[in-house]
């Protein structure tokens, strides 16, 4: 019930809506590069972020959903697609605007090393986007603010002054939690951040964005592979195959009435706490295809189990749309042309 | 790492360069002016006043060279500090802007670079008739900034992708903040290698233009006094050889020192150990 009145509340006033947005790289070319190819990383994917909601983007690597996360936050410049963030066209802002706007939005990287400056001590880190937006200025203030950015992220006082290589992976991705929540945004693309760390890491990094959710309202892209935490931390789910969107829905409504094969063939490698309820893995072969050169129709048709067993030549030849497929008590859209519970 | 871990050719190559530094700067207020002629004593042997002894013209050879080699750490020094920032900043910038920005800025450097370099640096200080010492610095960094800007680029591009580098972007920082803050710095270990191996370079280059006359108008410089010295050869070869060698310590210096922090900045190209 909560659910449905938090789905009422995203489809009145999305704060980050894109419209078939597209992201094409150009790979080779030029004088002497060969021929021009293009890469389709995202090819025509709309979505929604809800206010205090946290859609997770899920997929094999490569499936475009890190660029996906990019491109809503202007990171990486979309080909074509419509992009709003708080009702303004970010695609349509000035670099200046861009600059300012970005103090609403953040990202928070997979990579703990990478993603801090080695140079930088974790206060000038975290500090940077409050200097840049002219946050909390005048003497002591900054300090004051940044420890408490550090507290919140459960990172001590005497954090200040050291530099990246003196904390651990998990306490590095704390920091880096920290530098995005400095400027006080109200949407996070938080892309694979708990991968490169230790399981037993993970989970508090999971509960620390939990809690954030929770206590400060913040709206999350959480980019993710693993489908277990997806289920902890996110309200809707959207799965990407091959720059597509191809399932997306309530998390409860796909995990329990999953209708695209892809979808169901991710949810079957999860690991089950339950050993009474093992479900049946279904194993797809091979690897996801080029995105230089996508497979015609449904591109996920060389690896399908369904396109297998049926050898649909609609599947070969025509690209599936998501619609709307009546699972549970709810319909949510699915691109697929068999889709279905147990097709 | 203590000096005891230094190897030779580190301790050489900073022993050299750092005599070079205390002479160029003290040595000339221990020494008398290098222009006062004493017409009584020319071509007077070391010893007593004169040290180094005196040349043609009876002026102390050990002033000329300790005021010459003033001038050489003033042209080298300000050479390769304009070159080292003129190139970084280019450099850095087309690497971290790529597109058409790079493509001109690296096509300016292919040009500047498509000519031998010290034909460039005499073409242009043959424009004037007695060059001053600023306008062979000029001369000497109209090309000599491309190498840096090179090698700033190779390094922005990779730094590029670094992930600080998003998020410097993800936080709203403009295109300054970003180069200076994040992208120059993580450029630095490679720029400063090519100015150690670039000093002993200028040097050379200020060296030849004096030697073959075309250098600042100042009597003492270094090359300046291999070339009279060479008319001597054969009655007084020191005139030669001590600005020679002077000349040489001071390459060698910088080759050495230049070499061992390559090493230490990348270990795989290590030849020894």
């Amino acid at each position: 019930m909560e659910l449905c009145q938090a789905c009422a509340l995203i489809v009145v006033q999305p704060l980050v809506e894109a419209q078939d947005l597209v992201k094409h790289f150009a790979q080779g070319g030029g004088l002497v590069g060969g021929p021009r190819r293009t890469v389709h990383a995202v090819d025509g994917v709309s979505l929604q972020v809800g206010r205090g909601e946290t859609l997770a983007l899920v997929g094999e690597s490569g499936s475009g959903k890190s660029t996906l996360g990019r491109c809503l936050l202007r990171l990486i410049e979309p080909t074509s697609g419509l992009l709003r963030f708080e009702g303004v066209n970010l695609l349509d802002l000035a670099p200046a605007e861009l600059r300012q706007a970005r103090r609403r939005m953040q990202i928070i990287f997979q990579d703990p090393v990478g993603s801090l400056n080695p140079r930088m001590k974790a206060e000038e880190i975290v500090a940077e986007p409050l200097v840049i937006h002219e946050l909390a200025t005048g003497p002591g203030a900054r300090r004051a603010r940044v420890t408490e950015l550090l507290a919140r992220v459960g990172l001590p006082d005497e954090s200040l002054g050291r530099f990246p290589h003196e904390f651990s992976g998990g306490q590095r991705q704390r920091l880096g939690i920290a530098r995005a929540l400095a400027s006080g945004p109200v949407f996070v693309v938080a892309d694979e951040p708990i991968s490169a760390l230790d399981v037993s890491i993970q989970a508090q990094i999971v509960n620390l964005l939990v809690d954030l959710q929770t206590q400060d309202g913040l709206s999350f892209l959480f980019v993710s592979h693993d489908l277990r935490v997806v289920k902890i931390l996110a309200h809707r789910v959207a799965v990407m195959y091959l720059g597509r969107i191809v399932e997306t829905g309530p998390v409860a409504e796909v995990y329990e009435h999953a209708a695209h094969p892809y979808t169901r063939a991710l949810l079957s490698a999860v690991p089950s706490p339950d050993p009474a309820r093992r479900r049946l893995r279904i194993v797809l072969d091979g690897d996801p295809p080029s995105p230089l050169d996508p497979p015609p129709g449904c591109a996920f048709h060389p690896r399908c189990p369904l396109y297998a067993s049926m050898r649909d030549e609609r599947c070969r030849t025509v690209r599936p749309a998501l619609s709307p497929f009546l699972g549970g008590a709810d319909s949510h859209p699915v691109a697929c042309h068999h889709a279905g519970p147990d097709a | 790492m203590t000096l005891g871990q230094a190897r030779p050719a580190t301790v050489v190559g900073a022993t050299f360069l750092l005599a070079f530094v205390l002479v160029a700067l003290l040595g000339p207020a221990v020494t008398s002016s290098p222009l006062v002629q004493n017409l009584d004593l020319v071509l007077a042997p070391p010893g007593g006043a004169h040290w180094l002894g005196t040349d043609e013209n009876g002026r102390d050879l050990l002033a000329m060279v300790f005021h010459g080699a003033r001038l050489a750490l003033i042209t080298a020094g300000s050479t390769v500090g304009i070159c080292f920032v003129v190139g970084t900043l280019v450099g850095a910038t087309a690497g971290y802007l790529g597109g058409w920005v790079d493509e001109t800025l690296m096509r300016l450097v292919d040009v500047l670079l498509s000519f031998p370099g010290i034909l460039l640096n005499l073409a242009i200080v043959a424009l004037v008739q007695r060059p001053s010492v600023g306008f062979v610095i000029f001369a000497l960094a109209i090309n000599g900034w491309v190498g840096y800007a090179r090698v700033a680029r190779g390094q922005a591009l990779a730094v590029r992708e670094r992930e600080y580098v998003q998020a410097a972007r993800a936080s709203g920082a403009g295109f300054a903040r970003i180069l200076l803050r994040h992208v120059v710095p993580s450029l630095l270990g490679p720029l400063i290698v090519q100015a150690t191996f670039g000093f002993g370079g200028v040097i050379l280059v200020e060296a030849s233009l004096s030697f073959l006359g075309l250098g600042p108008a100042v009597p003492y410089s270094w090359g300046s006094l291999l070339a009279q010295g060479t008319s001597y050869l054969w009655r007084s070869s020191r005139l030669a050889a001590v600005p020679g060698a002077a000349i040489a310590v001071v390459v060698l210096g910088c080759n050495l020192l230049g070499d061992s922090l390559r090493d230490r900045l990348d270990p795989r190209g290590r030849t020894d150990r």
